[in-house]
């Protein structure tokens, strides 16, 4: 079967995706936008059709924003495949996907990646317990199911923490407290950009309101300087060590933990394309210039995924790097892409201060005690890594070998930080230096009968 | 230079490669007291000794290697206590089914060559025997050639094994370190490297993938050519397998291993980017060989698929490896082993160990001689 062609293939339909599909259809160009959720949106604007209908107030105005882009999206004639799995992007720029079952590889001129951002991890001791998960995750089963727990416990810091706390408060249930790790010391860092970051003045509002709700109908528990999770079989308590030294314990089976998100790099690696480590934000990036192109000429990364901006910033980020796009056609964009340009560097002016308030601190980013699982997928612990560096495992690929971590359904999403950063802590070499686990495809697993389907149907 | 006569030489051997190979041969060498050391440009077993399928088979070999493979099973049926590792090798049988006529033909014809030889290890079973073994083959399988006694292995756990073993014995490594030129100089080498030169009598090149590169810096033209398998490994399942498979007329080998995953090779190659140690996966290969999987395996329709990977491996033009002394006095070679080395490397490291202490070895060696490639550097350079 030949491949199907398109001139633009747009992976993710989140904003930078929905964006970038806008201009390069309306250039008239071919345009495939593939994603892996049932509708457009991404994470940020998930489910929001369906919301829509019944409009709960509790999910915020910035919320419901989205709804333009996903009406205009959803009339700008891009072919738009949901519930695709993307699996792997070859050095000819075939797409290789799964949709309901059957694997397909489309081709394309120009790839827009828009895969957004992931949940840095927060390896606290029992972080594996049942009743405890991500912010992230709470707030899907809120936008996607209205599900919520009452008297649950949120951990850690981040826009994304405080806005889901004051979303749960604002949909009636009960919020037991929250425990900000942010520290003195981060604002100390973090005051010199406030004066860059009262160009986004919407923004800071936006936060202080959360800040705000939450205060007044929560506890706020501030000072903390370490965390820890206590159950058998599931969470039943928080334990945080205050810096005065003090314990406080908190009865809770939903605890939600968060310490910020960064760029969702697995299928950008796992196509080989050049990244950074990200001393600022503590994490990597793809290498791209301005417009979003990365290593590979034909490959252009949108939005989160190629360093943390925010909804916004990532619709605007889609545009540009569209744009750039449709200028290689032919079809010059001089204003457009200028005046994206200034728009994208406007919504980044607030990075700087969020990035240095809510970088989590190394003893959050690093497990602290002997028996905390790092690699969830294959029960490795902090001990076995140890262990592993002790024998000479000199860097995260060799690691793997030694313990495993990184080697399980997950592909190190859950892991790879960590195990990067207690490298680096083990043989002095920097982040950039350690470097990160060598990505395989299929970036997502596929099963054996879709992978098998390239050929034809699956034996009887 | 002076003639060594089975006893060790002053000057450490310089094994260039720290793969399979060249870690058994390090092993060996000082098992018996010789100084060895070892120069790899990556990390141990980084390329296709720490990434293959981990076949331990007799099964299917070229006539001209089973000699060498059979002394090699004796290695394997003890390696735990020669490296002191648990469960180094999982001793199993090795089957290959035939899932029609042309394989069943193939199976048969296979059986009387052998025999021809003088070769009894490989037995023809059949239906009935075969899926009361494999309870969950396919039930169209019409028999299969089993080896008992075959089996497989972790390759960086073997590679690795090896390399510790070495090294406690005294056994020098130096890695990541690239060696750059081999020159003589007067009774002996010099081995230049980007981290300084050493002065030796003798130059096994256990290079790999990159053998070839190695093998023209002492003046001798033996073209390999890197090729790239691909593997991919699954989720856990419940454990069903106790054997490995793979089909006659085809290119598969199926395994499970003990945590429930398995591993699917096919002998088809992805992309090999030697020179940036890079590979890439090609889907069509790879869904060519799992729908192989499918047609042993139908029950196994809806298991994902963790990882895909391939390892850069140096292929000869007759598919069998180079093992030998070189054109010079005092250079060794032991690459090109074509995708099937892993089980060969405990002997193949006891043989260049040989080799490199002028010692008889167990095996003949001479279908694996360098010398069936002689092309003199000035042919070479006419091409």
């Amino acid at each position: 079967m030949a491949n199907q062609h398109f001139q633009i293939v747009i992976i993710g339909a989140g904003p930078a995706g929905m964006a970038a599909a806008l201009t390069t259809t309306k250039a008239g160009l071919e345009t495939i936008v593939i994603d892996d959720q049932k509708d457009s949106g991404g994470q940020v604007y998930r489910n929001l059709q369906a919301n829509q209908e019944t409009s709960p107030a509790y999910l915020g105005q910035s919320y419901y924003d989205g709804a333009k882009l996903a009406q205009s999206f959803a009339d700008c004639g891009a072919v738009y495949r949901p519930d695709c799995t993307v699996w792997q992007i070859t050095d000819m720029h075939e797409v290789a996907l799964v949709s309901r079952g059957k694997a397909e590889l489309i081709t394309a001129d120009y790839i827009i990646i828009a895969t957004g951002a992931i949940e840095r991890p927060m390896p606290v001791k029992g972080w594996t317990l049942p009743g405890v998960m991500s912010v992230g995750g709470a707030q899907t089963l809120l936008k996607q199911a209205a599900l919520g727990a009452d008297n649950a416990v949120f951990v850690g810091s981040g826009p994304l923490l405080y806005l889901t706390a004051w979303q749960y408060i604002k949909a009636g249930l009960a919020v037991r407290a929250v425990i900000d790790i942010t520290s003195a010391q981060q604002w100390r860092s973090a005051i010199p950009f406030a004066p860059l970051a009262l160009l986004q003045p919407d923004m800071l509002a936006m936060g202080r309101k959360w800040l705000g709700d939450i205060r007044r109908n929560t506890e706020v528990i501030n000072h903390v300087s370490a965390v820890e999770i206590i159950g058998q079989s599931q969470a039943q308590t928080v334990s945080c060590t205050l810096s005065s030294g003090d314990k406080i314990d908190i009865d809770s089976n939903h605890i939600f933990l968060h310490q910020g998100v960064v760029p969702n790099v697995n299928l950008t690696m796992a196509t080989a394309l050049a990244h950074q480590w990200d001393y600022q934000a503590h994490c990597w990036r793809p290498v791209i210039d301005v417009t979003g192109k990365s290593s590979d000429e034909q490959i252009y990364i949108a939005g989160d995924g190629g360093g943390i901006g925010g909804a916004k910033a990532a619709a605007i980020a889609g545009r540009l790097a569209a744009s750039a796009i449709v200028a290689r056609c032919g079809m010059p964009r001089f204003l457009a892409q200028l005046y994206y340009k200034l728009r994208h560097l406007h919504y980044l002016t607030i990075r700087p201060f969020l990035d240095r308030l809510y970088l989590p601190p190394a003893h959050f980013r690093l497990a602290q005690t002997d028996e905390t699982i790092i690699c969830r997928c294959e029960a490795v612990s902090k001990a076995a890594v140890n262990s592993a560096l002790a024998s000479g495992a000199s860097g995260p690929n060799q690691l793997k070998a030694f313990c495993r971590a990184g080697m399980g359904r997950c592909q190190g999403r859950s892991c790879g930080l960590v195990v990067q950063e207690m490298i680096a802590s083990h043989t002095g070499q920097s982040m950039a230096e350690t470097g990160y686990y060598r990505l395989r495809p299929p970036v997502k697993p596929i099963t054996l009968a879709e992978l098998a389907s390239l050929e034809g149907p699956w034996p009887d | 230079m002076a003639r060594l006569t089975g006893t060790a030489a002053t000057r450490p051997v310089v094994i260039i490669g720290a793969g399979i190979q060249g870690c058994a041969t390090a092993f060996f060498l000082s098992q018996r007291g010789q100084p060895v050391i070892v120069l790899e440009k990556d990390h141990v077993g980084r390329h296709a000794s720490g990434v293959n399928a981990g076949g331990v088979r007799r099964l299917g070999r070229d006539i001209a290697e089973i000699p060498l493979s059979v002394a090699s099973m004796d290695w394997w049926n003890q390696i735990d206590q020669l490296l002191d590792i648990d469960e180094g090798f999982h001793r199993q049988f090795y089957v290959k089914v035939a899932l029609d006529d042309a394989g069943a033909d193939l199976a048969s014809r296979r059986i009387q060559q052998l025999h021809r030889a003088g070769f009894q290890h490989e037995t023809w079973v059949d239906r009935d025997q075969l899926l009361c073994r494999i309870p969950h083959l396919t039930k169209s399988v019409l028999g299969g050639v089993l080896v008992e006694g075959d089996g497989w292995a972790l390759p960086w756990k073997i590679t690795r094994a090896f390399y510790d073993k070495a090294a406690a014995l005294g056994a020098e490594f130096r890695c990541p370190v690239t060696v750059t030129s081999i020159d003589k100089s007067g009774e002996h080498w010099q081995v230049k490297t980007d981290a300084g030169m050493i002065e030796t009598d003798i130059v096994v090149n256990c290079a790999g993938a990159w053998g070839a590169q190695i093998a023209k810096m002492t003046g001798d033209i033996l073209p390999i050519e890197a090729h790239a398998p691909m593997l991919v490994i699954t989720d856990r399942q419940p454990m069903f397998l106790q054997s490995v498979v793979g089909v006659m007329g085809g290119t598969l080998s199926f395994k499970q291993l003990d945590n429930g995953s398995m591993v699917i090779g096919g002998g088809k190659r992805g992309v090999a980017d030697a020179a940036r140690n890079l590979t890439q996966i090609i889907p069509a290969g790879l869904s060519s060989f799992v729908m192989t999987a499918g047609r042993v395996f139908p029950h196994l329709r809806d298991v994902a698929i963790l990882r895909a990977w391939a390892g850069i491996e140096g292929y000869t033009k007759d598919n069998l490896p180079i093992i030998g002394n070189g054109s010079q006095a005092g250079i060794i070679h032991g690459f090109g082993f074509s995708a099937h080395g892993f089980q060969l490397g405990p002997a193949v490291g006891e043989a260049l160990a040989d080799l490199a202490m002028a010692r008889q070895t167990r095996v003949n060696l001479t279908p694996f001689s360098p010398h069936r490639f002689a092309v003199s550097p000035d042919q070479a350079a006419g091409h």
